[in-house]
């Protein structure tokens, strides 16, 4: 099965003291990108690649304005890449995560059930 | 046959083709929009593409024009237009509710200039009525140009799975600018619902569309009553506290609160109708029922970029408050904001112009209502949530809750930058909870606020729903002379 998968690894050109999450540009066209609505430094990913996440479903929390807040998944799907880490910080608009939404062809549909 | 979608509410019934009346007709959409019972014509029957009457729902006397979808596309000439003007005009002589069933091309090409004449004097009248009489939309199908406008100065749009509302549709598009588009991507339920906010509603099938249209004539057509003694009677209620998480930082969704708080009806379920609920999503607007009185409900959603306002949130807000007010529709506003969103593309997308309708909408609303502040309300954003220097009619306030410039950590920060810079690294974190703590109880604390005036009384959550209903039971009802203009 080709990996088509792939978690981000922090670019070393772009190292600061603070890593920052940058937009992937080489999405799959079917891919839905979750992006953070706010600025904020991310205190936990919540999905690994490869978790269902429910329409609703929390990829990752980040800290801004005091808060906790939450990234939010728009539709049901599996998660296909994970954009930051723990520590890192987003601007508004940043990836997050991306996920292939429920019932979008691919090959590797045989790994879950689609409930 | 296709198969009954997932989504439908109700199985679609095998009906042979040649006897089935066409479902578009202008007289089965609204008999499915009414009660039962044929309705009264408010003109004889003609070719104009459109069907006026007045009828009911749940008893309640409405009026309702519908075009016809199955001539020319529903296409509007100045005759239709005309139809539609006299429905308005008769909704205002009887003061109810106008709906208008919506699937239409827009102005009639052939007849030139008098239909755009004609739609043009629907605009006026729809301008006139506006805040006089609730009037509503539902989109059933293409509703382009000049049937896009008319649902768009109306108070409430409903949008079905099929409706299509555009100004310049995909034809015109590929040939004008060469962007490629179909209609259901341009002007469909999900660019209406969640990008563009036209829609307040958007539904799956038609006959959802029609439940969903009359729950919410029904709220406006039967405010209600106060029935304090039907809420009291219900006993120590339901601690709302306990449904928000236990760390004051975390978020939550604030639906959950607005749930608790409303009268549910005999499916047990919260009387409440949500608009744009899928659009500026860090606030949630909508009209439901609060001690038997339809009631408008105004709350951040932390859930949604921590609850800040931004420009588009005050903006919904803000329409939301003068749609209430020109109706008379009182306002609870349930408050949990950390501010106003930062960011070059908030300014730039004029937070300032668009905040500012939200300071305008409730300093000039006369409707009782009253604010709730649940956990914190901050700055700028505190005066815009309904605040006492507005005018609310009460602010009530759980305890614990903090009414500040800023939260206690950001206010340390910058108030005691020096002190902190100074002290010893080993001993900084402990000095600075300290602070922190002592500005919480000294700045932001609720008693502040209540000896300051600027919030009445700390409430126990557990008495929310009562209170609440009886601060605005105690107000003079009042209802403002403005129209609402789609902000």
């Amino acid at each position: 099965m080709t990996t088509t998968v792939s978690a981000v690894i922090p670019e070393p050109a772009r190292s600061t003291s603070t890593p920052y999450g940058g937009p992937t540009t080489d999405a799959r066209p079917e891919e839905d990108l979750i992006r953070a609505e706010i600025p904020g430094t991310v205190l936990e990913v919540t999905v690994t690649v490869g978790d269902r996440v429910p329409e609703g479903g929390v990829v990752a929390v980040l800290e801004s304005m005091k808060m906790e807040i939450p990234v939010i998944a728009e539709s049901a799907g599996t998660v296909t890449r994970v954009a930051v880490a723990e520590g890192w910080t987003v601007r508004m608009g940043d990836v997050v995560a991306a996920s292939l939404p429920d019932g979008a062809p691919t090959e590797e549909n045989t790994a879950h059930d689609p409930a | 046959m296709t198969p009954p979608s997932t989504t439908a509410a109700n199985p679609v019934a095998t009906i042979p083709a040649q006897s089935a009346p066409d479902r578009r007709a202008p007289a089965t959409r609204l008999a499915r929009l009414l009660d039962p019972g044929p309705p009264t014509p408010l003109h004889p029957t003609d070719d104009s593409g459109i069907t006026a009457v007045a009828g009911h729902i749940d008893g309640a006397e409405v009026v309702a024009y519908c075009t016809d979808a199955t001539s020319m596309g529903g296409a509007l000439g100045a005759p239709g237009s005309d139809h539609i003007i006299r429905a308005i005009a008769e909704a205002e002589r009887r003061r109810c509710p106008v709906v208008g069933l919506w699937h239409s091309g827009g102005a009639k090409l052939n007849d030139g200039v008098a239909s755009m004449d004609g739609v043009g004097r629907m605009f006026a009248a729809m301008t006139r009525a506006s805040g006089r009489i609730p009037q509503i939309s539902v989109v059933l199908g293409p509703a382009a140009g000049a049937a896009a406008y008319g649902p768009a100065l109306t108070d409430v749009i409903v949008m079905s799975d099929s409706a299509r509302v555009f100004i310049t549709g995909p034809e015109v598009l590929r040939s004008v600018t060469g962007e490629v588009i179909d209609m259901d991507r341009l002007g469909g339920p999900v660019a209406h619902g969640r990008r563009s906010g036209v829609a307040h509603v958007t539904t799956g099938s038609e006959e959802h569309a029609f439940t969903r249209a009359r729950r919410i004539v029904g709220l406006f057509a039967r405010p209600g009553t106060y029935d304090l003694a039907s809420v009291e009677a219900e006993g120590p209620g339901q601690d709302l506290r306990a449904l928000l998480p236990s760390s004051r930082r975390r978020a939550y969704d604030a639906h959950v609160l607005v749930h608790a708080m409303l009268d549910r009806d005999g499916a047990d379920t919260p009387v409440f109708e949500e608009f744009q609920a899928d659009w500026a999503r860090n606030i949630i607007v909508g009209i439901g029922r609060l001690a038997g009185k339809t009631v408008g409900v105004i709350a951040n959603n932390p859930f949604r970029k921590g609850g800040c306002l931004d420009a588009l949130s005050a903006e919904k807000a803000a329409r939301f408050v003068r749609m209430c007010d020109s109706l008379g529709v009182p306002l609870v506003v349930l408050v949990d904001v950390p501010g106003y969103l930062p960011g070059i593309s908030e300014e730039w997308d004029g937070v300032v112009r668009r905040g500012a309708k939200l300071l305008h909408a409730f300093a000039e609303s006369v409707v009782p209502r009253v604010t709730l502040i649940t956990r914190k309300a901050y700055g700028g954003a505190y005066i815009a949530m309904n605040s006492r220097a507005l005018g609310a009619t009460t602010v009530l306030s759980w305890p614990e809750a903090e009414v500040a410039v800023m939260g206690p950590e950001a206010a340390v920060g910058i108030l005691h930058r020096r002190q902190l810079a100074a002290s010893p690294e080993d001993e900084r974190e402990g000095l600075h909870a300290e602070l922190v703590e002592r500005q919480r109880r000294t700045a932001g604390g609720v008693e502040r606020a209540v000896a300051l005036e600027v919030v009445d009384e700390v409430i126990p959550p557990a008495e929310t729903r009562v209170r609440l209903a009886r601060a605005l039971a105690a107000a003079p009802p009042a209802r403002g002379h403005h129209t609402n203009i789609p902000l």
